[in-house]
């Protein structure tokens, strides 16, 4: 036995061998894994070549003898269905089952086409996949055609079979095992429904059929293997030390400034792993590991310098007023916009405050690494895998350790709850360290204090902002200045190794509000983005679900409904006001406002025109927001308590427009889910810190919505001429209004794991504004927000 | 110090060696290659490390092995045993219990990490409410957290579940 070298030979046999006769020899592996999946073999790639030829039909999938396909889109199962969705797109090019359809998980060894990360997972690849089994299948006729002597054009086929003249042959007889050895015209590798190559949507018989998710009945009898529970043999146990929550971004502020080795002299196995500053313990049980951890006696550097939580709105402010490095700049200027708020029937100033919030999966990071002199494999969550063996081969030359990335094996398993990039790589190359540092495959897993404490924040932002409009509720101009920061995703097992450093030079923030992303026609508008510094206040932050959207729209959904309430207007005639039906964009934002709308049975009112009495008063509430070129529409039905502060949301509608629904319950499972992180977002989650750290660092210092908070919720997704009404029951509601027509040809198919997340908490905000008549304009609306507001505006 | 143990899982007595203080949680993930009960933050807040102990849900990653000697513990491998059991039914397992085919009919989980605890805590409850309302789903759900937003279809599945069971239980 020898360890993970023997698995990789035996977990290739087992792949190229596929469901059926694929591959014949081990001997030709190399040669043979190339036949399988375009990808060049591992023998011959250089250090960047990593990446397949996309052009390939080959890189995406392989027919085998028994007639079925291997589909080897490298699309990572983040939890959202979409390799389900992706097999199921190939099936219908294909004119195969989905019982047909084999999912290669993505390898860096075997499949390298590495997903389209979270986001990107279907609008971005999709096209590209039904480019080429729309080519496959262009080639199996021609094939078919020859050896049944009968011109393609009349040939059908069903389930991979191939009809025509009384003969039958199938796509397995045809190409089973064998490449296809084509590429794609460069202009025709990524295919829209209709046009060109691709089937017409009025041909599907797969898309938009309910299928049932591949990976769900493993999840549901314990069967299932994610990183966490990978287990090599020979396999050691680690943790990572560092203080509890990270400080703030600063050259190397978290060092041990001494280490007691005698502190865990007493666990049995217990190893130091010590380079520079990066600091952990490796155990062979795993409790031993943990409890190395607790005890290690560590003194470390105090460096305070963050703001602390409730100093935070007011340092962000003066510290990015006063950024000299970064100086507040113009990124939008129409130049009228003083004179056309001049003339406005209406204006409205506001401050608009969205606090940072974390990715905070269930499970916490785990990698699995074994370093050896030879090779290295690693097992790993994450969305895009490809740039791994890079990252680990990197971290191994600053400890001496030199392998190329084409000899580091990166194996996705899937992790929990994945919305982002979180700290998906410095958890590998943490795990790569140890197993280097003590011979052996290393099992490494954040704690939770490491999860909470640690994340890469989705940040905060903050937006002055005055919006005015003419006495027919025509939005004239919006004057924006936006506080943020740059994108700062250090890796921090780099940082504390001492091979990386933050950026000499940050970045520009201050983000981009949204409104000009809905309402299209044209109003005079300027911003004046601002950046907060990035060192001695800021954390640093990556992409978390729908990045930057959720903080945005809250303000731009907000300002729009105030300007609403200030002309007299119903909120939804407002909206309606002020978007250009007659083009496609314009077209799908009215689809998801008349969906939600129409679902919530919308009765056209002034906010707040009807203030009830008591301390537990109702409002309804809506919303817009998009991401991945979809469209959401939010109503809110909220019920608030004005002793309490607590706010609970009863009812959520929410439709999306998505363009082609490939699983018509994979993007209702996913609306679902994004509208409800969105509102634990909204309500509840705010990442709290004292001077020195993070103190946020477990579920009770950072609450997240429960059960018992938990909204009905009722989806409905957009299709030409008709809204699906998913939950509860299954109906369609035949509706003439939103001109979904508009765009009836040339449909693309667009993200659907996030919309919802971007809409929900302007919803429940606006929905606070017309229970209580006062408006609460930060996040996270949590009792002690709703108190403030309501005691500020003397109404409790 | 570690020290040989007996404990009996899912039916069967394992003997397993532990230090007396270890959470149970890493004895049946480390010992006994057992994949349903998870580690999610170690403080018995969120769930995803939940188990039956005697039929009740217990958070296995503050459990001390010690403290489960002579009790029967449940995992999510071993819900379909116990639903065999419960009904009094013929030594034949059926392969899943009534909350995980509703948990596949409903299509519940995203990424499934939480889904163990959640499976396992209404077993709990269905095991002494049979026809239990929303109100009390809600409750008895109300120490589990999903990252994914799961909630919703999970009300739907425990009370199809209840449905099913309610029928085919004794």
């Amino acid at each position: 036995m020898t360890g993970l070298l023997h698995e990789r030979e035996l977990s290739r046999k087992q792949f190229l061998a596929g469901g059926g006769a694929l591959i014949v020899s081990v001997g030709a592996l190399a040669g043979s894994a190339q036949a399988a999946t375009g990808v060049t073999p591992f023998a011959q790639r250089g250090a960047g070549d990593f990446l397949p030829n996309l052009n390939s039909i080959d890189a995406w999938l392989a027919i085998t003898a028994d007639n079925k396909a291997i589909v080897t889109h490298g699309e990572t199962e983040l939890g959202h269905g979409t390799p389900t969705g992706i097999l199921m797109l190939v099936a219908e090019e294909l004119d195969m089952g989905i019982d047909q359809m084999i999912y290669a998980p993505p390898e860096t060894w075997l499949n390298a086409t590495g997903g389209g990360g979270g986001s990107g997972g279907i609008s971005q690849r999709s096209t590209q996949t039904r480019a080429a089994a729309a080519y496959a299948k262009k080639l199996l006729l021609d094939m078919a055609s020859k050896q049944l002597g009968v011109p393609a054009s009349s040939l059908t086929v069903d389930k991979g079979v191939v009809s025509g003249g009384g003969k039958t042959v199938t796509y397995g007889q045809l190409i089973g095992g064998k490449s296809f050895n084509y590429v794609m015209p460069a202009t025709q590798t990524s295919a829209t429904p209709g046009q060109g190559i691709a089937k017409p949507v009025k041909d599907y018989k797969v898309v938009g059929r309910v299928v049932p998710r591949i990976d769900i009945p493993a999840k549901v009898m314990g069967t299932y293997t994610y990183v966490h529970n990978v287990r090599v043999p020979g396999m050691v146990h680690a943790r990572i030390v560092r203080p509890h929550g990270a400080g703030a971004n600063t050259s190397q502020n978290h060092f041990p400034l001494s280490v007691d080795p005698k502190s865990i002299a007493h666990i049995p196995g217990a190893q130091i792993v010590q380079v520079n500053n990066f600091l952990a313990v490796v155990a062979p049980r795993e409790y031993d590991a943990i409890q190395a951890a607790a005890q290690l006696k560590v003194v470390w550097k105090s460096d305070p310098k963050l703001s602390g939580s409730g100093n935070y709105w007011s340092w962000m402010r003066q510290a990015a007023d006063t950024n000299t490095v970064n100086p507040p700049r113009y990124t939008a200027d129409s130049g009228a916009v003083p004179a056309a708020l001049a003339s406005a029937a209406k204006t409205v100033s506001a401050t608009y405050r969205y606090h940072y919030n974390g990715h905070m999966p269930i499970g916490p990071q785990c990698a699995v690494a074994d370093v050896r002199k030879d090779g290295a494999t690693v097992f790993m969550s994450g969305q895009s895998i490809n740039t791994v063996p890079q990252s680990v081969s990197e971290v191994l030359a600053g400890i001496g350790v030199n392998l190329e990335p084409k000899s580091i094996r990166v194996i996705f398993r899937e992790g929990s709850s994945s919305y982002g990039t979180g700290q998906l790589t410095e958890t590998c190359e943490a795990a790569a360290i140890c197993s280097a540092k003590v011979g052996a495959p290393v099992r490494m897993q954040w704690m939770r204090w490491d999860q909470h404490g640690w994340d890469p924040f989705g940040p905060s932002h903050m937006y002055d902002v005055t919006m005015g409009a003419d006495a027919t509720g025509k939005i004239v101009a919006a004057d924006w200045t936006s506080y943020g920061q740059a994108s700062t995703n250090m890796d921090t097992t780099r940082e504390l190794m001492g091979i990386a450093t933050w950026a000499a030079v940050p970045g520009n923030g201050g983000p981009t509000p949204s409104d000009s992303a809905v309402y299209n026609l044209g109003y005079q508008r300027r911003v004046l983005a601002k950046t907060q510094p990035l060192y001695g206040g800021s954390f640093r932050n990556s992409a978390l679900r729908a990045p930057n959207a959720p903080q945005s729209y809250f303000a731009s959904e907000q300002v729009v409904d105030e300007l609403a309430h200030a002309l007299n207007m119903d909120p939804i005639a407002f909206r309606r006001r002020n978007i250009d039906g007659t083009n496609v964009l314009g077209a799908r934002w009215l689809s998801v406002l008349d969906a939600a709308t129409i679902a919530a049975g919308w009765k056209p009112k002034v906010a707040a025109s009807n203030l009830q009495k008591g301390d537990v008063v109702t409002g309804r509430g809506f919303g817009f927001g998009t991401f991945a070129s979809s469209q959401s529409g939010v109503v809110a039905d909220i019920e608030v308590n004005k002793k309490t502060g607590k706010i609970v949301v009863k009812h959520l509608y929410i439709s999306q427009n998505n363009g082609i629904t490939i699983g018509p319950d994979l993007v209702a499972n996913q609306m679902s889910g994004a509208a409800i992180q969105g509102l634990s977002r909204a309500l509840y989650e705010q990442v709290t810190f004292d001077r020195e750290r993070v103190t946020s660092t477990d579920w009770v210092t950072y609450p997240i919505l429960r059960f018992k908070d938990c909204p009905k919720v009722t989806l409905v997704n957009v299709h030409p001429g008709h809204y699906t009404v998913v939950t509860p029951g299954d109906k369609t509601v035949d509706v003439s209004a939103g001109n979904t027509e508009a765009f009836n040809e040339g449909w693309s198919l667009s993200g659907s794991g996030e919309p919802p997340t971007t809409a929900v908490s302007s919803a429940v905000a606006n929905a606070f504004f017309d229970a209580t008549g006062v408006r609460i304009r930060q996040a996270p609306m949590n009792p002690a927000t709703v108190r403030q507001v309501l005691k500020d505006a003397g109404v409790a | 110090m570690a020290s040989k143990l007996k404990i009996k899982v899912n039916g069967l007595v394992h003997s397993v060696t532990a230090s007396l203080d270890t959470p149970l949680l890493y004895v049946l993930h480390n010992e006994l290659h057992l994949h349903g009960p998870r580690f999610g933050c170690g403080l018995a807040q969120c769930g995803a490390c939940s188990v039956l102990l005697d039929g009740k849900e217990i958070r296995s990653c503050v459990t001390p092995v010690a403290a489960v000697s002579g009790k029967a513990i449940t995992t999510l491998e071993g819900l379909p045993a116990l639903w065999a059991k419960e009904r009094g039914a013929a030594a034949s397992s059926p392969a899943l219990h009534p909350l995980q085919q509703a948990w596949i009919d409903v299509q519940v989980p995203h990424c499934g990490y939480c889904q163990n605890g959640m499976m396992i805590q209404a077993a709990d409850l269905l095991s002494t409410t049979k026809n239990p309302t929303e109100d009390q789903i809600r409750t008895a759900m109300n120490g589990h957290l999903c990252r994914c937003g799961t909630y919703p279809r999970i009300l739907t599945a425990i009370k199809q579940a209840a449905a099913v069971m309610a029928k085919g239980g004794k």
